[in-house]
């Protein structure tokens, strides 16, 4: 086929022009640059394949509206066909007859080609030329299916459409696809199915355990019922238990009582009646026997209480007194009233007259008759003596005025003497030494006399005092020590200061009494030592003097000594009636001390106190009488109170003390005495008549004994004791005998025959029933619990069984599991055959592939090796990534197409599609275009390649476009301008 | 002496065992299908009750243990408790799919059941009304399969008893259509001088034998579209002299094959009332499994997405009536020019195709972790018919592509 005739109404730069490409078969369209060469290449194509309206606006001519063309192609078998477009929808197609055919007619005329096929094995340009070096295996097998198939599209959408289909059914990991769906709907429903068919299989096992459980139910239950007839048995023993163990009392007893079984009762009536009978007067006998007793007793009780024959004579005795006793007491009273008043006249008499005398002391009084003259005696002598006492000292008085006065004088002139020198006065003195030496020797022998007189008075006073008051100061110091009483000790420190201070002052005046002594002796010696001649003198001067002076004085001591001398007298007369009046004094302190009462008495009433007392001694004696008779009634009185007393004591009565009392208590007990006597002359009667009584009975039981021993002694029996003791044994021995029996029934009746034996065998100290029964009862409960567990697990199991069994659901979910399975498999089929197909197509495409591949290889390698003459001579296919390879002819080295030239490359494409052509263009030879493909060819390899396009116009319409005239020139077909056809 | 025993023999019960090729099946239907093996139990028991039998024989499969249903067997339990309760003793031999060995539940069946302990053969003495009616032979499966013939084992023993009666579950030597477990000759059995051999195993009812009567009854409720047909149980009456076999059907649901023909119709409508005139009819529910043939015309062209639109339709009515029918599978036979078939890219090319590669495809489902745990593998035959109906698909494809 080829095209004959191009007409263009409007086409790119391209506007009502027209072509016609005569016969020969390889046509050049030389044009330059812009000269519409690549437009004419697309109106050509749009001729034959149409152009969507884009393409067309893009084409549409800038001069006209117009669009479209018209194309005449000729072909060997329909002849000349016209085809015509206008725009991209208007299209008509007439055959060799001029008839219109549809697209259809049309598209089966080009051999079902589409634009594609076309371009990729019909027509090329430069651009393609590109599209080399990326080329890899599948793009190669894509190309080859798509030119070398007729209707490659419709495999593609087929193998589209059914991976379309397969994702939409499965996706190896998706979840959305339907069968991906299912999966997992299958997936839960059989884990689902597979946990319910889990425990459905548990059923078996639950079978099992039933069955166990069945199983223990029913040994539980046999052991339960064991263990309940073993508690009953033992409830049936323990309630025997007191049964037998009185049976085991009573056997006990009939062994005791074994001696009496053969004992014979029969007399027992007879032997009764007599003994009751004999018992009864024995009963009898006894009662009149405790009567007489208690008679007896109270006989006895009586006389223990009646008075003996003494006592009772000593009561008479008493009793009879009694009068003589009230009269004593009378007396007694008057006595003593008659004793008060002679006492109280006695006190009263002393009271009068004051005088310091108890009554007491009056009884031991005695007043001899001389007392009275010897105390009027006493009386005027002292009265004597005290009137010469008293004048001796008024005449001493006198006499001692009279001295005191001389004295005065003698001073007076002693005075004026001593107001001289004291030579003076010493001569004086040893003159008055002379003289008074020689004139009182005596004096002084007098008056050492005196002193030591004195001395020693004082000595013995201080003595005296010295040891009384040492004995009271030590008295008192023992009493305060004795009696706690620290103020006699400071009264006894007192004491004694005193009696020091007293011994010490004492002791100084006996000391100067000492001085006074000796310097009485010793002054003259020493007067006459100290006289001096000048002295002597002087003194004689006024010795001289003083001679008058002395003489006076010497006269005054004259008179003075005189009157000393008088004095002296006087003071012995003195002394003597002192002495005299000591004595008396004596003579009255006797008396005092011999009559005390005198002392607060003067001398001179003593005649009186003595008539006084012989008064008073006089009524003392009166009363002394009164006494001695009033003692004497006490005395019998006390005597007989002393007698009665005792003797009331001894009765163990009350102590009376009083004299009515006891003489009550006596009358009383003499009163007693009196019923007693009568009281115990009635009992002597009662027991009289008990003691006949009792006798009458004892004659009627000796009777009944004789009676009774007769029949003992058929009963063979030595008392009625024994008999009565045998008796009751042998009643005890067939009571008890009977109780046995009736136990043995009441055993026989209470347990079951099976146990019967059980109760003879098993020893009643042994058998524990009751905690047997206790443990049994415990054990029974456990049992029972335990049977209840197993119960409750029996039936929750059952339960859990029925469930199962119940439980059909599981088979439903079997079932539908298994259609679903079904269901899936049907999917899946689906899915298979699908896949298979496209599994079929991807085949059939790689089998095609390999088919034309190295078919199509083979021819470009022979048009490479002409164009490159023989340089390069073999080509590599592009396999799994790897483009083309070349290989150099001489040097068998292999070059990637980035390796070659730009013009190899380009040769190398144009081979291959030059192969393409001549391999899958066969059947439909159609012509085949090329644009400006040939640019980087050099003029060697462009003559190789003009060569080549001419042997391919032999088969086939080539047409040519380029811009390189030599090219053009070169081919050996037409040649058409372009450049001169410009509109 | 009237020595007769009335009988009922049934074997291959398969109690909810699967069903096969069903899908999509409303749920109502489901439920009742999935109920059938044991609605046809049931009917077998009520036949038992009103023909007033002595005893009923049960010759092995009386369910799977690949499905290892606790219901089959508790329902079977109950069977039998109606059969106890109207004293009927039930002879039981396990065969190869209730193996005893394979019992994952064991349920106890009342005491009118008597089971052949084991793999030896061994003889139940049945007695009727005190007296000595029949000794009957048998043997159970232990395991799932056994190989040895059998029928050398089964021996009159009991001289007694007037009649004779062997239960075996196994196949004829010959037969190869089914596992061949217990393989016996014909001959062998004959040689026996039994009264009557209750076979089992083969579910397609049959007679190997008038006199004596060697019968496998089938199984009482089709499964899957082989089973075609009425499923039972056989009604025997035996006597020294005579023997008297009525078979009784027991299936709750029929499946059946039909043939329809829509080559003539020019419209889907058209073709749904041929479709439904066409049906069979029956008096249970039956489900079909429809052979379509078909012819592509110019106003009409049924391809499977309208011939499955169709089908549905269908169903929908059909579901409906009474007995209920449903179409639960169809295959669809377009009567094609044969150049149409062929399209010029492959024809020359599948014959030396890379066989492997496009088996390997399917790989990616089969081999699949998820999938092909519920994917039994593809046979050797279902391989050549999915390259052929991908190869028709293929073509059709392309062909409908290239028509554009």
């Amino acid at each position: 086929m080829r095209i004959k005739e191009i007409t263009i109404y409007g086409f790119g730069r391209w506007v009502d022009q027209s072509f016609s490409f005569s016969g020969s078969n390889l046509i050049t369209l030389l044009g330059d640059n812009e000269a519409g060469k690549t437009t004419l290449h697309q109106f050509i194509l749009y001729m034959l394949f149409g152009m969507s309206k884009k393409q067309c606006d893009f084409y549409r001519p800038k001069t006209s509206s117009k669009l479209g063309g018209r194309m005449i192609l000729e072909h060997p078998a329909e002849g000349n066909i016209m085809i015509e477009r206008l725009d991209a929808s208007e299209v008509r197609c007439f055959d060799n007859v001029g008839a219109e055919r549809d697209m259809t007619w049309f598209g089966a005329f080009l051999g079902n080609m589409n634009l594609e096929t076309f371009q990729s094995i019909y027509s090329f340009s430069n651009q393609d030329l590109t599209v080399m070096q990326d080329m890899n295996e599948s793009d190669i097998s894509e190309l080859l299916l798509s030119v070398g198939l007729t209707g490659s599209t419709a495999i593609y959408k087929v193998e589209k459409k059914l991976q379309a289909e397969l994702q939409k059914q499965f996706k190896p990991s998706g979840t959305k696809p339907v069968i991906n769906e299912k999966l997992s709907a299958l997936r839960i429903k059989d884990k689902q199915t597979g946990e319910s068919k889990q425990l459905e299989k548990s059923y078996k096992e639950q079978i099992e355990k039933m069955r166990a459980l069945e199983n223990k139910h029913r040994l539980k239950k046999e052991q339960i019922a064991e263990k309940n007839e073993q508690l009953e048995r033992e409830k049936q023993l323990e309630k025997i238990l007191p049964i037998r163990k009185e049976m085991l009392r009573v056997s006990e007893e009939l062994q005791k009582l074994a001696d009496v079984r053969d004992f014979s009762l029969d007399y027992q009536k007879q032997i009764e009646t007599i003994h009751a009978d004999m018992n009864q007067a024995d009963r009898e006998i006894s009662s009149h026997q405790a009567t007489l007793d208690t008679y007896m007793e109270k006989k006895q009780d009586l006389e223990t209480i009646s008075l003996q024959d003494g006592e009772k004579e000593k009561l008479n005795h008493f009793l009879n007194q009694k009068a003589e006793i009230t009269f004593m007491i009378e007396r007694k009273k008057t006595l003593e009233e008659d004793y008060q008043y002679k006492a109280r006249e006695i006190t009263e008499m002393i009271q009068e007259k004051q005088i310091r005398i108890t009554a007491e002391d009056l009884e031991q009084l005695e007043l001899p008759f001389y007392l009275e003259k010897e105390w009027a005696a006493l009386r005027e002598e002292l009265g004597n003596v005290q009137k010469s006492i008293a004048d001796n000292q008024q005449q001493k008085d006198h006499l001692a005025q009279e001295k005191a006065r001389m004295e005065e004088e003698q001073k007076q002139a002693e005075k004026e003497l001593l107001a001289d020198v004291h030579v003076d006065e010493l001569k004086q003195r040893i003159q008055a030494y002379h003289q008074t030496n020689q004139r009182s020797e005596t004096q002084q022998q007098y008056m050492h006399q005196m002193l030591g007189q004195m001395i020693e008075e004082k000595q013995k006073q201080t003595k005296r005092f010295t040891a009384v008051g040492i004995g009271i100061s030590l008295a008192a110091a023992f009493i305060g020590y004795a009696g706690s009483m620290p103020w006699l000790f400071l009264l006894s420190l007192a004491g004694g200061i005193g009696i020091y201070y007293f011994r010490h002052v004492q002791q100084q005046d006996i000391q100067k009494l000492k001085q006074q002594q000796e310097s009485r002796q010793t002054a003259p010696s020493e007067q006459e030592m100290d006289v001096t001649e000048a002295e002597y003198l002087e003194a004689q001067e006024i010795l001289e003097k003083q001679q008058i002076l002395r003489s006076k004085l010497s006269a005054l001591n004259e008179t003075l000594r005189e009157t000393i001398h008088q004095l002296k007298v006087k003071g012995t007369a003195e002394s003597n009636l002192i002495k005299q009046q000591n004595k008396l004094e004596e003579g009255r302190r006797k008396q005092q001390n011999q009559f005390p009462f005198l002392q607060s008495i003067d001398v001179f009433y003593w005649q009186d106190i003595y008539h006084l007392l012989q008064k008073l001694l006089q009524l003392t004696n009166e009363k002394q009488h009164i006494y001695t008779g009033l003692v004497r009634v006490k005395e019998r009185i006390e005597q007989f109170s002393d007698q009665a007393k005792s003797w009331l004591k001894h009765k163990g009565l009350a102590e009376q003390t009083h004299m009515d009392e006891i003489m009550h208590a006596l009358e009383e007990i003499e009163q007693q005495e009196q019923q007693r006597q009568h009281e115990l002359q009635q009992l002597n009667q009662f027991i009289k008549d008990t003691s006949n009584k009792q006798a009458a009975f004892i004659q009627k039981r000796n009777h009944d004994k004789k009676e009774i021993d007769k029949l003992l002694n058929m009963a063979e029996v030595e008392s009625v004791e024994v008999y009565f003791e045998k008796k009751t044994r042998k009643e005890q021995y067939n009571k008890l005998y009977a109780r046995q029996e009736e136990l043995r029934e009441r055993i026989h009746i209470l347990l079951p025959e099976k146990w019967q034996q059980e109760w003879i065998n098993v020893s009643i100290e042994g058998a524990d029933h009751y905690k047997k029964k206790k443990e049994l009862e415990l054990a029974l409960a456990d049992e029972e619990e335990a049977l209840e567990q197993l119960k409750s697990q029996q039936a929750e199991l059952k339960l859990r069984i029925e469930q199962l069994e119940r439980a059909e659901d599981i088979s439903l979910q079997m079932h539908q599991l298994a259609m679903e399975k079904e269901e899936l498999e049907d999917l899946v089929r689906t899915w298979a055959v699908q896949k298979t197909a496209l599994r079929m197509l991807a085949a059939a495409k790689s089998q095609y592939k390999d088919k034309y591949l190295s078919l199509v290889i083979e021819t470009a390698q022979i048009y490479f090796k002409e164009i490159t003459r023989n340089q390069y001579d073999t080509i590599y296919s592009p396999a799994a990534e790897q483009p083309f390879q070349v290989e150099n002819s001489r040097e068998k080295r292999r070059f990637r197409v980035e390796e070659l030239s730009q013009g190899t490359r380009d040769q190398l494409y144009i081979s291959l599609r030059l192969a393409i052509n001549e391999v899958m263009a066969k059947a439909s030879g159609l012509p085949f275009l090329m644009d400006d493909v040939l640019v980087h060819f050099d003029g060697k390899r462009s003559e190789r390649m003009q060569q080549v396009l001419e042997r391919m116009a032999e088969n086939q319409q080539v047409i040519v476009f380029t811009c390189h005239r030599e090219l053009a020139e070169a081919a050996n077909g037409e040649i058409i301008h372009l450049n001169t056809r410009d509109a | 002496m009237n020595a007769a025993v009335t009988f009922i023999h049934a074997a291959d019960l398969h109690l909810d065992s699967l069903f096969k090729g069903l899908r999509h099946v409303p749920a109502n239907l489901f439920k009742e299908i999935q109920e059938s093996t044991f609605t046809a139990l049931n009917h077998l028991v009520d036949e038992a009750i009103n023909n007033k039998v002595d005893f009923v024989l049960l010759t092995g499969d009386l369910y799977d243990q690949e499905s290892q249903s606790l219901k089959a067997q508790i329902r079977l339990r109950r069977a039998f408790e109606r059969l106890a309760d109207e004293n009927i003793a039930v002879f039981l031999s396990y065969g190869n799919h209730d193996f005893r060995k394979g019992d994952a539940f064991v349920v106890e069946y009342p005491d009118n059941v008597y089971i052949f302990p084991d793999e030896s053969v061994t003889s139940i003495p049945f007695y009727k009304n005190g007296e000595a009616a029949a000794a009957i032979y048998g043997f159970s499966y232990e395991n799932r399969a056994v190989y040895e013939n059998k029928s050398s084992e089964y021996e009159r023993t009991e001289d007694e008893f007037p009649l004779h009666i062997a239960m075996l579950h196994g196949s004829v030597a010959t037969n190869t259509e089914h596992d061949s477990y217990a393989p016996f000759q014909l001959k062998d059995l004959l040689n026996k001088r039994m009264d009557y051999w209750a076979l089992g195993h083969i579910h397609k009812r049959q007679q190997l034998h008038t006199d004596p009567p060697v019968i496998y009854p089938g199984n009482i409720q089709g499964r899957h579209r082989k089973e075609t047909g009425e499923k039972g149980c056989y009604l025997v009456n035996l006597s020294r002299h005579q023997v008297k076999q009525t078979f009784l059907p027991l299936q709750a649901i029929r499946y059946e094959e039909a043939q329809v023909d829509i080559r003539d119709c020019l419209t889907p409508s058209q073709a749904e009332k041929a479709i439904m005139r066409q049906l069979p009819e029956h008096s249970v529910p039956s489900l079909l499994y429809l052979n379509i043939t078909a012819r592509e015309n110019d106003a009409f062209s049924p391809d499977d997405i309208l011939v499955q639109e169709l089908v549905e339709v269908i169903n929908e009515s059909l579901t409906e009536a009474f007995p209920w029918q449903y179409i639960y599978r169809y295959q669809l036979v377009l009567e094609e020019e044969p150049a149409q078939l062929k399209d010029a890219f492959l024809e020359d090319i599948l014959e030396e195709a890379d066989m492997a590669f496009i088996q390997e495809g399917l790989n990616e489902i089969y081999h699949h972790k998820d999938a092909r745990k519920f994917l039994s593998p593809l046979s050797e035959e279902e391989e050549q018919i999915i390259k052929s109906d991908a190869y028709k698909l293929l073509n059709t494809l392309l062909r409908k592509e290239r028509a554009k």
